[in-house]
């Protein structure tokens, strides 16, 4: 029997090794027609080597740096740039060697 | 309250913010993009019947898999653009059901240029070079809209009309390159097209309806006027090149500012159009109807769960 047709977001991974991007969504029945619907709709030209289709209704969604819990702080710790001084730091031992780099 | 949240909008939309399915828009904006995309999805759709004709006459198995795949592309336009539309309609009560029913019932707007007949292999190469190309000049200047679910779709879009648009170059090349006869037949078919690429970009800006808003809004950025100087800019030469005249006495270019200065192309044929009454309106709608009662079998098994089967 015919039944209610639901949405499904279609995501493509363009590249083995790259993740899956967003592609769009498409209408139908279930899972499998859903996967050859995308197929169909954006595989025509070979733009994905997989691809995921899911039902809209088990995408979560959530912002991001909500303003309403005041200014963000500068988390310098979780980035590179909050360890700078370790080039001073290194100067007292004979500056750093950068082997890394060289 | 709402006067608040429509001054945050435009300040969102004056930031060069993009505006998402979900987030709060005005009711009109909705309305306004609505008409915009399902206009759009409509034109894929009817655009993709009267070519399909053409796939058992095109001349060559190479032309017919051309053929053939441009209109499962079209199909597949429509597909995706229809969706966009869905969403955007859903806080209206506008599902996909109520726009294909008002197409076939002759209610909903698509492109003037699908009401025109297509009697030659030269019309198809027009067709695709030309008014693909004009498709692709109002699409391209889409892809900076403010709704982000559309201009997202519309990348995929653009990349695929672009594929079409060398399809129609290529057979149009080859006609023109070819005998007195195919030549001839090629100058018949810009001679009829000429006119409806000039309409393809709607009237002069001064009688465009709903423009203050869209352009506000950000649901547009580029003027018709604007968009069919882009057009003549680029295939005016090209076709000139070829050798094929345009049934134009008045066209020339303004040296100073490199603007096309065309003759009226009879903007009443036109409107008569928008209204319904192009030469295949009536017979586009009938091959809508006739498809979409034949194809029932189709969407009723597409509908029914796999396992259940």
């Amino acid at each position: 029997m015919s039944q209610e047709m639901a949405v499904y977001e279609v995501f493509g991974r363009e590249r083995k090794g790259e993740p899956h991007k967003h592609a769009g969504s498409l209408l139908a029945c279930d899972a499998d027609m859903a996967v050859l619907l995308a197929q169909e709709l954006f595989c025509r030209r070979k733009e994905y080597v997989q691809i995921w289709v899911v039902p809209r209704d088990a995408v979560r969604q959530a912002p991001v740096g909500d303003a309403a819990l005041g200014p963000e702080p500068r988390r310098l710790y979780r980035s590179g740039e909050g360890y700078r001084e370790t080039v001073d730091k290194w100067k007292r031992f004979g500056g750093d060697r950068r082997a890394d780099r060289a | 309250m709402s006067e608040e949240r429509l001054a945050a909008f435009e300040a969102k939309i004056a930031r060069g913010e993009l505006i998402e399915a979900g987030d709060w828009m005005p009711d009109e904006y909705r309305r306004q993009c609505l008409r915009l995309i399902v206009t759009h999805a409509n034109s894929e759709l009817m655009g993709a019947l009267p070519e399909r004709e053409w796939i058992p006459r095109a001349p060559g198995l190479q032309r017919k898999l051309s053929v053939l795949s441009k209109v499962q592309d079209e199909i597949g336009h429509a597909q995706m653009i229809y969706r966009v539309a869905e969403d955007l309609g859903r806080p209206l009560g506008i599902t996909r059901e109520h726009m294909l029913e008002d197409l076939i019932a002759g209610k909903a707007k698509f492109h003037n240029v699908f009401t025109y007949p297509a009697p030659t292999w030269a019309d198809v190469g027009v067709i695709a070079w030309l008014v693909d190309g004009a498709a692709l000049e109002t699409q391209g200047a889409l892809l900076r809209t403010s709704y982000a679910p559309y201009a997202r779709i519309l990348r995929r879009v653009c990349a695929e009309e672009a594929i079409h648009l060398k399809h129609g170059e290529d057979i149009v090349l080859t006609l023109a390159a070819g005998t007195r006869v195919q030549r001839a037949m090629l100058q018949d078919a810009l001679t009829r097209w000429w006119q409806p690429l000039l309409h393809f970009f709607g009237p002069p800006d001064e009688q465009s309806p709903n423009t203050e808003l869209t352009f506000r809004w950000r649901i547009r950025l580029m003027t018709n006027e604007q968009l069919r100087q882009s057009f003549l800019r680029k295939y005016v030469p090209k076709v000139q090149a070829l050798g094929l005249a345009i049934p134009d006495a008045e066209l020339r270019q303004d040296p100073a500012t490199g603007d096309w200065l065309y003759g009226d192309p009879d903007w009443n044929e036109f409107w008569r159009v928008v209204k319904g009454g192009g030469a295949r309106t009536e017979d586009r709608l009938r091959l809508r109807r006739m498809t979409r009662e034949q194809q029932l079998w189709v969407r009723d098994a597409m509908a029914t769960p796999t396992s259940a089967a």
